[in-house]
Formats: C-alpha cells, sequence, structure tokens
C-alpha cells in the first residue's frame, strides 16, 4: 500500500462501515485496519464512533513496544464490544528494517480470537500499514477488513499555495522511528544555528521550526506543537514585520485548538486575528482559505445560515480572481451546507453547485472529485 | 597549420573568460548603457537574505563571463558568499527544459561542489526518499548500489535527458508533489547554510548559467512558448529556493509582453547583458569610435597573453576595424571570425579573408530571414526605437533570437541590424525607407 494523499477516500462512507462492522460484528472475532495518517484525526473518528457504539474500548500502546498482545492485554481484560488499538506506529521501525513489534506480532495472531472475541481494529498510518503487510504477512492475511480515512473533514478546504499535505508530504510520510529520528535532527540543526542566525539561516531555522511544529502535532503532543508556534514562531514573525506568516502561524494554532475541541477560541482566532490580517495584505485566496475554517466551524456549532451566507459571500471574489479550484470546493459545501438546512426551495440550487463542483473538479482532474462525486451521490442520489 | 596560426586559433576562444583570465578581460559598461551588472547582482544578493534574479542577453554577449566575475566577486568580498556555479549542459536536453531538470542540476551541482570546495557531505535525507518514489517508475534504469546524491542524480538525469519518453514519465509523476521535492531540495540548501556559516560564509548562492540557450517553440496543447512555461509558470518553485540564485535567461523573454510580468517575479529588475555599442543608433548608424577601440583592446589583450604582435594576425588597421564593425558588437562572435578568417586564408589576415566571412555570413542570413522579417526589419533599419505591434511581437523575437537585430543599452535602449544582414537588400515587394510615402 502506498500513501495516496491525493486520492481522499469517502470517510462518511468508511465510518458508516465501521459502524456496521461493529453492529453485525459484536460478540465475534474479527480483525481490522484502518488507516489514519493524523493521530488527532484518528482520535476524533474513534470519539464519534464511541458516540454511537458506547462500548468501544481504546487501548495505547506506547513507544517502543515490542509485544503488542501483551500489553494489550495487561491494559484491557474483559471482553470488550470492540478494541481499538492505537499507537503502534511509534514502535515500528522504517520499512527497510525487520521489526521486531512486527514479528511478534505476527506471531501472535492466533492468540488474539482466543483473548478477545470481538472486532479488533488497528489504527495505522499508510506507512505503517506498509510495514505491517510486509513484515508481518500472517497478521495481515488475518485482517478481515481495511478501513481508510485520508481526509480530515467532511467539508473541503481550498489550498492557499500549497495543500497542507504537499507542504508537509516529506515529514508526515515519515515513518514512527524516523520521525523521532527527525526530530532530533532538526533540534540539533536549531540549536547549532545559534540564538541569533544570520538573515541568510533564518529562513531555514523558521523553515525548522515549522517542520518541528508538525512533527509534534503529527505525533498528538498538541501541547508542544502550539508552544513552538505561539512563543517561537509568532515572535519572530511579529519582529520581522512579517504579517503573512504571522497570520498563517495564527492560523495554525487554531486549527490546534479546533482538534483539542476548543472551537470557541479556533473560531476567535481565525475571525480577529487571521482575518483581518489577510484583509490587510488583500489576499482573497487567503481571506477564503479562513472564511472556510470558519464555516467548518460554524457548522459543527448547527449555525447553518450563518455557514450559507460566508459561501455565498465568497464566491463572486473567487470568480473575479478565477481560482477555480477553491470555487469548486466552495460551491460543493455551499451545496451541502443548503441541503443540510432541509428546505425544499435550496434544493434546486443545491444540485446545482454540486454539479458544477463535481463536473469541474473532474475536468481539471482535482483531488478532491472523489470526494465531492461521493458527496452527490449521497446527498442528490437520483435527485 | 604553423604555429602562430595554433596560438591564434586557441587564443580566440569564444568560451566565456574565467575569473582568473583577468589579462583577457576589459571593462565594457561604459558601452553597455552602465549598468554595471556584476555590482549590481552582488548589490541585490547582500542586502536581502534570499533573493531570485535573472540575467538576460544576446547568445555570445557576455553573461557567462558576467557571472563569472560576479562568482569572484561573492567569493572574495566581505561578506564573502559560497557560489555554486551550475551549467546546464551536461544535465539537460536544451530542446526540452523543465524546472524538474532545474532542481536536479541544483541539486547534484550542489552536492558536488560543497563536497569539492569545502569539503562538505550532504545527507541526502529527504530527497532520497523522494527519488525512492521514482524508482518504481525508473525500474532497472536506475539502480543505487549505495546512495550519493552526486551520482544518483547524474544518474537519473542521465535517464531523463537521453530518453524524452522517460522524461515525460518522470515530469507527470514529479507534478503533484513538487513542492516536496523543492522542500527536499531546501532542506539540503538549509543544511548547507548552517555549515557554511560555520565557515565563515554569509550564505549560499547559485548561478545557473545556459538557461539563455533553451530552445524557443511553442508548447504543445498551451498558447505558451517553452520559455514562457518556464520562467512564468513555474516562476513559484523557479524561485522557492531558500537561498539566492541567478538564471540567464533568453533575451527575447525579456522583450516580450511579459517584461513586466518578469520583473515583479524576479526581484524588481531585469538586468541585460547588451551588445556593444560600435555603431550609433539608426538611422544615423555611424562608426562609434569609443567602441571599436573597446572591442580593439580585447583583441591585443588576447594577443599579447601569447605575446604575437598585431602584424603577425591583421594585415593594417583598417581590416581589425572592418571585422570589429562586422562583429556588431558581439564579443564571441569578433572571437569567432578571427578563427573563421584564420582558416579561411593564411595570417594576417587581410580584405579577402572579409570578404570571404561577408559572403558566408549573408548567406546565412538571406537562407533564414522570411517576408515577415523583412518588414520588421526595413522598420528598424531607419529607426532604433521602433515598436512592434502586438502582430508583430512573434516576428520581433524571432529576429532577436537569431541575432538578426542586436540589442543595445546606452542612453537609451535601442536595436539595430546585424552588420550582416544590413548588407543584404531586402526581396523585391518589401517597401524600404526612400519607397515609403
Amino acid at each position: 500500500m502506498q500513501p495516496n494523499l491525493d486520492a481522499p477516500p469517502t470517510v462518511e462512507a468508511e465510518l458508516a462501515a465501521l459502524r456496521r462492522l461493529l453492529d453485525f460484528g459484536e460478540g465475534l472475532f474479527s480483525s481490522s485496519i484502518a488507516v489514519c495518517n493524523s493521530p488527532v484525526e484518528r482520535d476524533r473518528l474513534i470519539t464519534q464512533v464511541r458516540e454511537t457504539h458506547p462500548g468501544v474500548a481504546v487501548v495505547a500502546i506506547p513507544a517502543r513496544t515490542v509485544d503488542v498482545f501483551g500489553f494489550a492485554i495487561e491494559g484491557y481484560t474483559g471482553p470488550p464490544k470492540a478494541l481499538c488499538l492505537i499507537g503502534l506506529e511509534a514502535s515500528i521501525a522504517s520499512q527497510e528494517a525487520d521489526s521486531h513489534t512486527l514479528r511478534s506480532l505476527n506471531a501472535s495472531r492466533d492468540l488474539w480470537p482466543n483473548r478477545y472475541p470481538c472486532p479488533i481494529v488497528l489504527w495505522l498510518p499508510e506507512y505503517a500499514a506498509t510495514a505491517l503487510s510486509q513484515q508481518a504477512r500472517d497478521y495481515w492475511r488475518f485482517i478481515s477488513h481495511r478501513f481508510y480515512f485520508a481526509t480530515e473533514s467532511p467539508m473541503l478546504t481550498p489550498r492557499a499555495n500549497v495543500t497542507y499535505a504537499d507542504k508537509y508530504l516529506n515529514a508526515i510520510s515519515l515513518s514512527g522511528d524516523e520521525k523521532i529520528a527527525r526530530i532530533e535532527e532538526l533540534k540539533s540543526r536549531i540549536e547549532s544555528a545559534g540564538a541569533n542566525p544570520v538573515p541568510a539561516l533564518l529562513q531555514h531555522v523558521m523553515v525548522w521550526w515549522d517542520e518541528l511544529a508538525v512533527l509534534y502535532q503529527f505525533a498528538g503532543d498538541l501541547d508542544e506543537s502550539l508552544r513552538i508556534r505561539r512563543e517561537i514562531e509568532l515572535p519572530v514573525y511579529k519582529r520581522l514585520g512579517d504579517v503573512r506568516e504571522s497570520a498563517l502561524t495564527m492560523g495554525q494554532t487554531a486549527d490546534i485548538f479546533e482538534q483539542r475541541g476548543e472551537i470557541d477560541e479556533a473560531l476567535r482566532i481565525y475571525r480577529e486575528e487571521q482575518l483581518p490580517a489577510f484583509e490587510r495584505l488583500g489576499d482573497i485566496r487567503a481571506k477564503a482559505v479562513t472564511l472556510v475554517r470558519i464555516a467548518g466551524i460554524l457548522m459543527q456549532r448547527g449555525e447553518i445560515h450563518e455557514v450559507i451566507r460566508i459561501y455565498r459571500e465568497i464566491m463572486p471574489p473567487l470568480e473575479r480572481i478565477g481560482d477555480m479550484h477553491s470555487l469548486i470546493i466552495c460551491r460543493h459545501n455551499l451545496g451541502s451546507a443548503l441541503l443540510s438546512r432541509g428546505y425544499k426551495k435550496d434544493i434546486p440550487a443545491a444540485r446545482e453547485h454540486l454539479r458544477w463542483a463535481l463536473a469541474m473538479a473532474e475536468t481539471h482532474n482535482y483531488a478532491e472529485a472523489a470526494q465531492i462525486r461521493e458527496t452527490v451521490t449521497r446527498l442528490l442520489g437520483g435527485r | 597549420m604553423s604555429e602562430l596560426t595554433g596560438k591564434v586559433f586557441k587564443v580566440f576562444s569564444e568560451k566565456p573568460l574565467t575569473p582568473d583570465q583577468t589579462n583577457l578581460y576589459v571593462p565594457l559598461d561604459d558601452l553597455r548603457g552602465s549598468y554595471n551588472t556584476v555590482h549590481r547582482l552582488a548589490g541585490t544578493i547582500r542586502a536581502d537574505e534570499g533573493t531570485t534574479q535573472v540575467l538576460a542577453g544576446h547568445k555570445g554577449s557576455g553573461k557567462s563571463t558576467e557571472l563569472m566575475r560576479l562568482q569572484k566577486e561573492l567569493e572574495t568580498g566581505n561578506p564573502k558568499y559560497f557560489v555554486v556555479y551550475c551549467s546546464s549542459d551536461e544535465d539537460i536536453d536544451r530542446n526540452d527544459i523543465d524546472f524538474t531538470e532545474i532542481l536536479f542540476v541544483i541539486v547534484r551541482q550542489l552536492a558536488v561542489q560543497l563536497k569539492l570546495k569545502a569539503n562538505i557531505t550532504l545527507e541526502p535525507g529527504y530527497f532520497k526518499k523522494r527519488l525512492d518514489s521514482l524508482r518504481g517508475l525508473l525500474g532497472s534504469q536506475i539502480e543505487f548500489e549505495k546512495f550519493d546524491l552526486n551520482l544518483s542524480v547524474a544518474k537519473i538525469s542521465g535517464v531523463i535527458k537521453n530518453s524524452p519518453t522517460t522524461r515525460d514519465q518522470v515530469r507527470k509523476a514529479m507534478e503533484p508533489v513538487t513542492d516536496s521535492f523543492l522542500a527536499a531540495a531546501n532542506d539540503l540548501i538549509g543544511d548547507a547554510t548552517l555549515q557554511l556559516g560555520k565557515m565563515g560564509y554569509a550564505g549560499l548562492v547559485i548561478l545557473f548559467d545556459d538557461l539563455d540557450k533553451m530552445i524557443v517553440r511553442p508548447m504543445e496543447g498551451t498558447r505558451h512558448t517553452t520559455d514562457e512555461h518556464l520562467f512564468i509558470n513555474r516562476s513559484p518553485q523557479m524561485t522557492g529556493f531558500k537561498c539566492h540564485i541567478i538564471y540567464s535567461m533568453p533575451l527575447t523573454l525579456a522583450y516580450s509582453k511579459h517584461h513586466q510580468t518578469l520583473k515583479n517575479l524576479y526581484g524588481g529588475q531585469l538586468p541585460l547583458v547588451p551588445m556593444i555599442k560600435v555603431k550609433t543608433m539608426p538611422p544615423d548608424g555611424v562608426v562609434y569610435a569609443a567602441g571599436i577601440a573597446a572591442m580593439r583592446k580585447m583583441i591585443d589583450a588576447r594577443l599579447n597573453s601569447e605575446r604575437i604582435f598585431f602584424n603577425e594576425v591583421f594585415d593594417n588597421e583598417q581590416t581589425c576595424n572592418q571585422l570589429i564593425q562586422l562583429s556588431g558588437g558581439q564579443p564571441s562572435m569578433l572571437m569567432s571570425m578571427v578563427k573563421e578568417a584564420v582558416i579561411a586564408d593564411t595570417l594576417p589576415i587581410k580584405e579577402a579573408s572579409l570578404h570571404r566571412i561577408r559572403v558566408e555570413g549573408k548567406r546565412e542570413f538571406r537562407r533564414q530571414l522570411r517576408r515577415d522579417h523583412w518588414k520588421v526589419i526595413e522598420e528598424f533599419r531607419t529607426n532604433g526605437k521602433y515598436v512592434p505591434d502586438e502582430d508583430e511581437d512573434p516576428v520581433f523575437r524571432d529576429l532577436l533570437e537569431s541575432r538578426a537585430l542586436l540589442q543595445y543599452v546606452n542612453d537609451e535602449e535601442w536595436c539595430g541590424l546585424n552588420p550582416f544582414v544590413e548588407l543584404l537588400e531586402p526581396p523585391a515587394g518589401i517597401k524600404t525607407d526612400a519607397a515609403k510615402p
């Protein structure tokens, strides 16, 4: 299995499939994997599953665990409705290595059914799933269901200059031990650069801090990630008078708050700090991205009229600057929001927005086409 | 070939001067609009932490010489910079250049020159992972026994250069992840900058020469030409390296409708290395003594370096001056014509040798020029500041590209006819100035 960040799967459909497994598989052993690259997103999805299926247990495997089965039975002895195993990637060596952890997991294959007569879902990022398929082949063949969660939200977000995945693809593609090594390497470089690096080096130091924050964020250490953003990056950009980088960094702190569930603070940052900065810069595309983020939070809070107002506000400027990609996403999200409102009179407009978004996404061969197609099928069906 | 002929042939090389050949260098700024190219480029670099600049000019106008002088100034000035000079010939097919190949050349030359000049070995890091992702595509063509940035990238560049099909496949595979490749290259540049800083360097500068020699042609399925695609469509990537970088650029692009866009994209200025003024602007078109004298100094410097007497090479002053005028102020053309004259006849060079050069030069342009070219040529024959209209723009760019028109900068910018074109009669039916109402 190769990382495939350009083909977002259908999160809702995958989540529904996972729930069906929990419904129909209760009391029966089954082994599944759920591929999700972001620990924060993984935790959000598991929380959603547990809301509808309260008996699902979660066991977090600490870094450098060799005997996964041994740890699981220590961590959870009783027979749950289902068991989610998370964090295995922190114990899996790079793809080239012969991982003791995976060898052990492979060998323990027959122990699981007797101990856990329930669905077991092993949550892994893509690279770890690849390593599992290569180094624990017996266990891999033992897997009966596969769920794929690569997108981070059912609503789409337009890219500013580069997508999150594009910008940090190198870092997020690293395996667990490579991530740890990379963190050490970056810390060493930053230390070596000294407290006051020359301007030519400072730009690289800021890139290294940025990557470090991302690595911590992906490792689930949101506090450290937030500390870097707020206490290191922001003061430098403010000192340099770099309004754009300051605004982008503020957005990243808002992203962390949002992932932590502190959506009021995230909303405040987007509205009061990032949005005014992009307005001052006259950056229509960046402003649109921020507004989509705001709309996403308001959608969670059920403020659907405001969401629709925002998307209607964004569309004309995007049309003016000819940003087809952002426009496709806005019309997709607007169509979805209109249908969510439940007014019969909105259906024709929603249909038009969604069908236009799908046609354009397919014409331009955008990665989001698959997700838009899924939305159209799910929401419009034969309409 | 006599010993003297051999020495003359060797010393009048068209190759750009290296920074060490100071004895052959003749300052020409006063005759090129006092732009002081090296000083300005260096000043921009010293004033900022990361700049992307371009340098345009006719082939043979002296861009490479200026870039090599810039290299020396940056390497020996205060503060000093580590300079990586990239010549694209070895790794790139000039017929078909895209950002992918630029990236590979930069990464490879960075690794090679850091090792050679500073004993710094770059760890491949993310770049190895990015290249690994291409190995499935390249298959058995690429096998790395041990990954080495220089050798491994050279292998890939070689395969890409020699196989248009593979080149296309690699570009398609890299397209969605170009920014990741760029980020991987920037990670190498960051590591290099860190290590160079410890050695007292203020930063890293990459000089990317020879891109002006890229073949300019319309791109299939687009309304763009190859140079527009590379320097404008690819500008986010071309300007995305986190160090100082200067690319040489085709002159025709600098004179296109994209002039202002290019200035905005590449540091706010578009420096040119123009020809040396050896004649005044049309319609006067009289010999410009200062320009002739400067090019004569170039000849003398080369002769002196080999202790050759002027009279051994030219039968008289007039022959030498005629040859300089025929060059149109193009340094490399002057060198090439001296060699041509040496081959055509025995030394010293005399009027008969020049006659052969004139005949050959005229024949060459007569073959190239089309009817639509001639309409614009006739405008420039009488007006060096003629402004082509939109329909004439592609023809104008053609003429600059073929050097039928030569660009000069003095108090103002203007274009003059190549001396060989000036000697040609327009085809029948083309209105000359005299025939105009």
